[in-house]
This record gives structure tokens, C-alpha cells and sequence, in this order.
């Protein structure tokens, strides 16, 4: 069963066409990555998903259930809009308090959940504070806690790295990597290198469109390629794996893993040749990357 | 699955926006401004009793009392004020009820009244435009229908309310407690909890124009001024239906149908003493509020949230 399904779904703002008959479809337990170029679709897609934009035509089912509606899918959609802040005069504590009873939680549900998303962003320290006494990267770390209050089988978030500091960026990624198997997960970023890290499904948007959707194993090809980089001579490199029938790009050999071997096997058939002509090894990696998948 | 529990939800909002409200400066300053005003009005209260206590003294030939208020329950009941009182209000039947309740509950009641539609367009009017525009309110609409956070504000605005003239109470009676001789507390205290209580109808029209307002925009300044256009063309618009001449000569029956339409038609009735004549302008006026409130709130059902 899918987890998002939406069918020719248009919007405009005026004369702009944000989703123009977008069709899209999200498998359920995916880390899903949502990319594409600034006025691709993405933040109206999650706006409509989330019920808060309306949608002038088409069709959307969260969950298998209909558009969203929060008596059908409050607790079991979460989402993390972009550029939305929480309270500035409430302090965190009683923020997310607030919005886990919103969700149908008791006081004391209510107080350990927020002790527990509080602790999955690393904000405990700073449960008392006013949301305006904090830093930005910390407010968007309190907003994206506030989506895993409760068991969201379905978790949408916009841009919830923008703006952060590296080391904020790690947290968050080891956060998302955490969920995969527990809930659907939708992220939206410019940040490609960080979707490739964290997710496990890519959508890819151009005017309000879908383009391109896939596993990230066979967007990114890494099942199915193995980039040797070399130092040196590069063709003669090549033509030492010639029974791969190699590929030069640059300064790299690419190899196609014929059908039915793994990227590892090919690995060990082909280190033992490049080391025993003393070829100087650069660096070996599977597929390619997001960046230059997308843009090909 | 979490049912949706549309009121416990409204409860919850309410709870959350009046907590909210109480830690925002703006919100603390205006309850401020509103103790502080009731008490400099009061003050100037006590200091006109003391001017007219005082003509009377000389014009009696007796000793002026260093405090005032010693003779104001003598003089509210007397027959000549009863009548200036009856002259004022086009009622010479309700000034004979009004004179028996303490002067300075009265006033404290007539000056709520006058105050509290300003007090509630300034603190209310940006209350759901604010969360539209920083995005606070799609987190709550991921989690509850639109009437139960919309009607939830309008609840903790309300408690909002209650709490100034609950402090501007308070303000007023320590005036009257420290300035005023022979002041009957407990008495006054008891009138000023009842005579405030009447003050909600009131506010809650006031309410539901500024929430209504903040309803039709995501831009908190906007929403301020538009309320405040709001609460200038109504209370005008009120006033002049209620009191021109020419409407009340040329065209009765338009001032007779048009006039209810707005909040200060009803308010010489919140004065009246029986409830039964009470009750059609708390009706009145609740409903007017309502009906604001819930343009706002099918003009907000049309728009992206």
C-alpha cells in the first residue's frame, strides 16, 4: 500500500501554476527525499498533503483514507511546514505538551512523548526556555520534534535542515535514519548529499510535475555501477579491467555490474588486478551521486 | 486512530491562548494600561464627588468633610439627581434602580464599557492573524479541525477579557477603598463581580468583530488596523442611528430595523436590573459577535490556512 497517492492535482497562485496535474505516489515505510529546482512544487505538494493549501483539482489519499482531515489522520500524519514557527512566547515544554494533547494524549502521555522527542533533538536542556529565547537552528529543531510526538505513520518535513549548523545536520540525519522502518518519512531539501545519506526513495520535481521517482539504489545506480578513481594514468588503468568492458569519465573508471553480481563481487574481482599493477587507488564507490544523477 | 474531540479541543486552545496571551508583553502592558486607566478614571471620580460634596457644603453652610464620599449615598438617592440620572438615560424608571446600587460599582461598570471594546480590539485583533502568519497555527491544524482552533482563541480571548476587568475592578475598588469615607467594601465589591459579569455580553460583541477581522488576513498590522476601522465605523455607525434626529423623524422604521444591528443599541439594557430585560440584549449582543466571528471563519474555511 502506498503511504501518499496524489492524482493530476493542480494549484495556482494567480497566474502561477505551482502543480500542474501532479502525479505522485509514495511507497508506505520509504524515506522519501522530495527534490527538485526553487519553484519546482515542493512546498505547495506538502502544503496540500497537509490540508492546509487547497488544491484547485485532483485527487490525494494519505494513508489510503482521503485528503487529510483531522479527524481521520490526526496523530498519524505529522508534518513540519517551511518557515513555520511555534509560539514565540510559549515556553518548549508546554509547546509540544500542548500539541501531543492536541493529538488526543493525556497529561502524562503528554509529558513523557515530549521528554522523548525533546531528547531525539537533543533540546532537554532547554525545555524551559521561551521559543523566541532560542537560537533559529534550535527553533527548527523544536518544530521538527513536534512532528514525531506520538506514532506518525506518515511524517512530512520541509526543508527541516535550512539553516542549521553541520553538526545539527548530522543530529537530524541520524534522527531520520532512526525512523526508517518505524514511519513513512518525506523530506524535502536542497541539500542532495544529505537526502542520498538519509533516504531510501527520491521524487524528483520541475514545475509542478513529478519527473522522475525511483528507489535511490536505482536512481543513484548503486547496485548497479562501481567508480574506481585513480592517480595517474587513467586509460591505462582501464585497459588493465578491459574485461569489464570499462567506461572512462574524468579521472574515473566506471564499471557496470552485469546482471546478477553484486557491486561488492565486482569489487573483489577487480581490487586484486588494479593492485597487482600497482595502480595507485584513489578511491572506490558504488553508483553515483544524487547531484549528478539528477542533473544528467 | 484519535477521535476528535471537538471540545476538549477548544478547551485546550483556550487554555494554551489565554496562557500565551498572559506572557506576552503586549497582552501585559494593555492589562497594565487598562488597571492604570480604571484607577486614574476613579481617581478623577473621587476627586469630582469631592468637588460637588464640597458646593454642597458651602451651599448648606456646613464643615466640608476631609474625605470624600460621605454624603454620596445621601446625594445619588436624592430626588434631584434621580431625576438629572432619569434625564441622562431616557429612563426615569431604571435611574430610580441605578441610584441604589454604589456609586463607584456603577461607574466602574459604565467605564468597562466605555474602555473594554478598545482593550479587546488592541489585544484580540492580531490573535489569529499573528499564528496565520508565522505558520503556529498549521501545527495546531494538523491536529484539530478549523472551528474548534478558531472558537479555542475566541474562548482564551475571552478569559483574556475577564481578567482586565477582573484587575480593573480590583484597581477601581482600592481607589474608592482609600479615597472614599463611609465606602461599604464587601457591598461594592459584590456589585462591581456582578456589574462586571455584564460586561462579557458587552466584550463578546467587541470580540467577535476583532477576531472576525483577524480571521480575513495573515498579516498581523492589517489585521490591527482593519479592526480598528472596524471598531470606529461600528461604534459611530451605532451611535449616529441611535441618536440622529433626522433618522428618528424621516425614517423610523430603518433606525428601528438598523439600530439592533449594532452593539451600543443594547447597552442602556445591561444596566436593567431584572434579567428577564437583560437577557434580549446578552442575546443581542452574543449573537452579533457570533455572527462577526463566523464571517471571519467562512472567509478563513476559503482560503489556505
Amino acid at each position: 500500500m502506498s503511504a501518499l497517492v496524489l492524482k493530476s492535482v493542480h494549484k495556482a497562485y494567480g497566474k502561477i501554476q505551482a502543480l500542474n496535474g501532479l502525479d505522485l505516489e509514495i511507497p508506505k515505510g520509504v524515506v522519501c527525499g522530495l527534490v527538485g529546482p526553487n519553484g519546482a512544487g515542493k512546498t505547495t505538494t506538502f502544503g496540500v498533503v497537509g490540508g492546509y493549501v487547497r488544491a484547485d483539482s485532483g485527487s490525494i489519499s494519505l494513508l489510503g483514507q482521503g485528503p487529510f482531515d483531522p479527524a481521520i489522520h490526526r496523530g498519524r500524519v505529522a508534518l513540519l511546514p517551511q518557515d513555520c514557527e511555534l509560539n514565540p512566547h510559549m515556553p518548549v515544554r508546554e509547546s509540544l505538551e500542548f500539541l501531543a494533547r492536541l493529538q488526543g494524549m493525556d497529561r502524562k502521555s503528554a509529558v513523557a512523548d515530549t521528554d522523548r522527542v525533546l531528547e531525539l533533538v537533543d533540546l532537554r536542556d532547554r525545555a524551559q526556555m521561551k521559543i523566541r529565547q532560542l537560537s533559529h537552528g534550535m527553533r527548527r529543531r523544536v518544530s521538527v520534534a513536534q512532528a514525531f510526538l506520538g506514532s506518525p505513520e506518515l511524517v512530512l518535513l520541509d526543508e527541516p535542515t535550512a539553516g542549521l549548523d553541520p553538526d545539527q545536520v548530522m543530529r537530524l540525519r541520524t534522527l531520520f535514519l532512526s525512523q526508517k522502518g518505524k514511519c513513512t518519512l518525506v523530506i524535502s531539501s536542497h541539500v542532495l548529499a544529505e537526502l542520498e545519506q538519509s533516504c531510501d526513495y527520491v521524487v524528483r520535481m520541475e514545475a509542478g510535475r513529478c519527473v522522475q521517482a525511483g528507489d535511490m539504489d536505482q536512481v543513484t545506480q548503486r547496485r548497479s555501477m562501481v567508480r574506481v578513481q585513480v592517480q595517474g594514468d587513467v586509460q591505462a588503468a582501464a585497459e588493465l579491467l578491459a574485461a569489464f568492458e570499462p567506461r572512462v569519465q574524468g579521472e574515473e573508471i566506471i564499471l557496470r555490474c552485469p546482471v546478477g553480481v553484486a557491486p561488492e563481487t565486482l569489487n573483489a574481482q577487480v581490487l586484486p588486478i588494479l593492485l597487482a599493477n600497482e595502480v595507485k587507488l584513489l578511491q572506490i564507490r558504488t553508483g553515483e551521486s544524487l547531484e549528478a544523477a539528477l542533473l544528467k | 486512530m484519535s477521535r476528535l474531540t471537538p471540545f476538549r479541543d477548544v478547551l485546550l486552545v483556550a487554555a494554551f491562548d489565554l496562557r500565551s496571551s498572559l506572557r506576552s508583553w503586549k497582552a501585559l502592558g494593555l492589562l497594565a494600561l487598562y488597571l492604570a486607566g480604571s484607577m486614574a478614571a476613579s481617581g478623577i471620580f473621587v476627586s469630582v464627588l469631592r468637588e460637588i460634596e464640597g458646593v454642597l457644603a458651602d451651599t448648606l453652610g456646613v464643615a466640608q468633610t476631609s474625605t470624600p464620599g460621605a454624603m454620596t449615598t445621601q446625594l445619588m438617592q436624592s430626588p434631584e439627581v434621580t431625576e438629572m440620572l432619569g434625564g441622562l438615560l431616557g429612563d426615569p424608571e431604571l435611574a430610580l434602580q441605578l441610584v441604589q446600587i454604589p456609586p463607584l460599582a456603577l461607574y466602574y461598570f459604565w467605564l468597562a464599557l466605555v474602555l473594554l471594546p478598545v482593550l479587546v480590539t488592541i489585544t484580540s485583533a492580531d490573535a489569529i492573524s499573528f499564528e496565520r502568519g508565522t505558520g503556529a497555527a498549521r501545527f495546531v491544524l494538523s491536529r484539530t479541525n478549523l472551528g474548534s482552533y478558531v472558537w479555542g482563541k475566541a474562548l482564551g480571548q475571552l478569559a483574556l477579557m475577564f481578567v482586565g476587568v477582573i484587575a480593573g475592578g480590583v484597581g477601581v475598588w482600592l481607589v474608592g477603598y482609600f479615597s472614599l469615607a463611609s465606602f461599604d467594601g464587601p457591598a461594592t465589591a459584590a456589585w462591581m463581580f456582578r456589574l462586571g459579569l455584564r460586561t462579557l455580553p458587552w466584550g463578546a460583541a467587541w470580540l467577535g468583530l476583532s477576531l472576525g477581522v483577524s480571521q480575513v488576513t495573515r498579516h498581523w498590522v492589517a489585521s490591527l488596523a482593519a479592526a480598528m476601522v472596524m471598531l470606529v465605523a461600528v461604534g459611530i455607525g451605532g451611535q449616529v442611528l441611535l441618536h440622529l434626529d433626522w433618522l428618528t423623524d424621516n425614517a423610523p422604521l430603518v433606525q428601528e430595523l438598523l439600530s439592533p444591528l449594532f452593539p451600543a443599541a443594547h447597552k442602556t439594557d445591561l444596566f436593567r436590573p431584572e434579567l428577564s430585560r437583560r437577557l434580549p440584549a446578552i442575546a443581542m449582543l452574543i449573537a452579533l459577535g457570533a455572527s462577526w466571528f463566523s464571517l471571519g471563519t467562512w472567509r478563513l474555511s476559503k482560503v489556505d490556512a
